[in-house]
């Protein structure tokens, strides 16, 4: 289990930021003219696009390593997709589905915390 | 040799350090430490790339490292001769390590290491087969490895990242365990260090 301050501040940076990306993709790149789930899963499409680079990059880079942006990911993705929902029922502003997305990329990081140390026992 | 690897493998050596030098290493140097104090003998470590692991190696070792890429290796030189011990790059594809031109004898070693290597070899078994002949009977294998997941939804978005992570460098949905079984070594311990991505794996040669 990572205990070092700078991952973990890194890890919930960079699941906060996914997050919030995603999120507020959800709201400003959802094609509402092609209906929900068309255009739910093309906002999902370009902003996974766009984060996967981003991760894999300067993100693996700085708080390293690829594998430890498997969170990040799903954290986009689920982000992205309840904002998409979210924002298309309920009419929801691209600020607050940023809001929402960081949150959501954090509470999946913990959710992988939880996981980890439930995984790293010994076989 | 495999000039689709080892061209893949040239191109990436001159932003590997960028890359990896900050975030991943120092991650992942703790558990590399305690791996390689295990080293005895006559050592070869797979793929040292650009050397950035030879930090970890304890003291006063005879290692061989070897890479498939010249200019990982040109990269590797300075700290290669900074090491206080007995290390020697060659450049080898794992795949030849039986030719006779470019191989490495059969039985030499007493230790194998790998540190994030077979995530990139291409027919992987293959590889590993190539590590078993070289090791000394009842020699070991030690790998620091990360692996795809047996989990959903971690292994769904592993297979999703491979598409882009296998252009410029590894694939992150490999069952390197299930390999290492099936090239012939006796699986002696799998630890799981991130998830059941990261892995410490440990087997030998068949005595």
């Amino acid at each position: 289990m990572e205990t070092r301050f700078y991952f973990l501040a890194g890890d919930c940076f960079s699941n906060a930021l996914i997050g919030a990306f995603c999120g507020w993709a959800g709201i400003a790149w959802m094609p509402h003219a092609l209906g929900f789930w068309p255009g739910m899963l093309l906002s999902m499409i370009a902003s996974m696009a766009l984060t996967m680079l981003l991760a894999l990059t300067l993100l693996l880079r700085w708080f390293g390593a690829m594998e430890v942006m498997i969170p990040t990911m799903l954290g986009g993705m689920i982000a992205n997709m309840t904002v998409c929902a979210l924002g298309h029922h309920y009419g929801l502003g691209a600020a607050q589905g940023a809001g929402l997305g960081a949150l959501i990329g954090l509470a999946v990081l913990f959710a992988t915390y939880a996981a980890n140390a439930a995984l790293t026992r010994e076989l | 040799m495999d000039t689709l690897t080892r061209d893949k493998w040239d191109r990436a050596a001159a932003s590997f350090d960028w890359m990896n030098g900050a975030g991943p290493e120092k991650r992942w140097g703790p558990v590399k430490r305690e791996l390689f104090s295990a080293m005895r003998g006559e050592v070869l470590f797979l793929a040292v790339g650009t050397g950035l692991d030879i930090r970890f190696f304890p003291p006063g070792r005879r290692i061989t490292g070897i890479d498939i890429s010249a200019e990982m290796l040109k990269r590797a030189e300075a700290r290669a001769r900074a090491y206080d011990g007995e290390l020697t790059l060659l450049q080898r594809d794992v795949l030849e390590l039986d030719s006779q031109e470019n191989g490495l004898a059969e039985a030499r070693f007493d230790q194998v290491f790998t540190s994030c290597t077979f995530c990139s070899v291409p027919r992987p078994v293959a590889g590993l087969r190539q590590l078993l002949r070289v090791l000394k009977p009842g020699g070991e294998l030690l790998m620091f490895e990360h692996t795809g997941s047996r989990y959903f939804p971690f292994r769904q978005i592993m297979n999703w990242m491979t598409p882009l992570s296998r252009a410029f460098g590894p694939e992150m949905n490999r069952d390197t365990v299930a390999n290492v079984a099936a090239a012939g070594f006796e699986l002696a311990s799998v630890r799981n260090i991130y998830l059941d991505v990261v892995k410490v794996i440990r087997a030998r040669r068949p005595a």
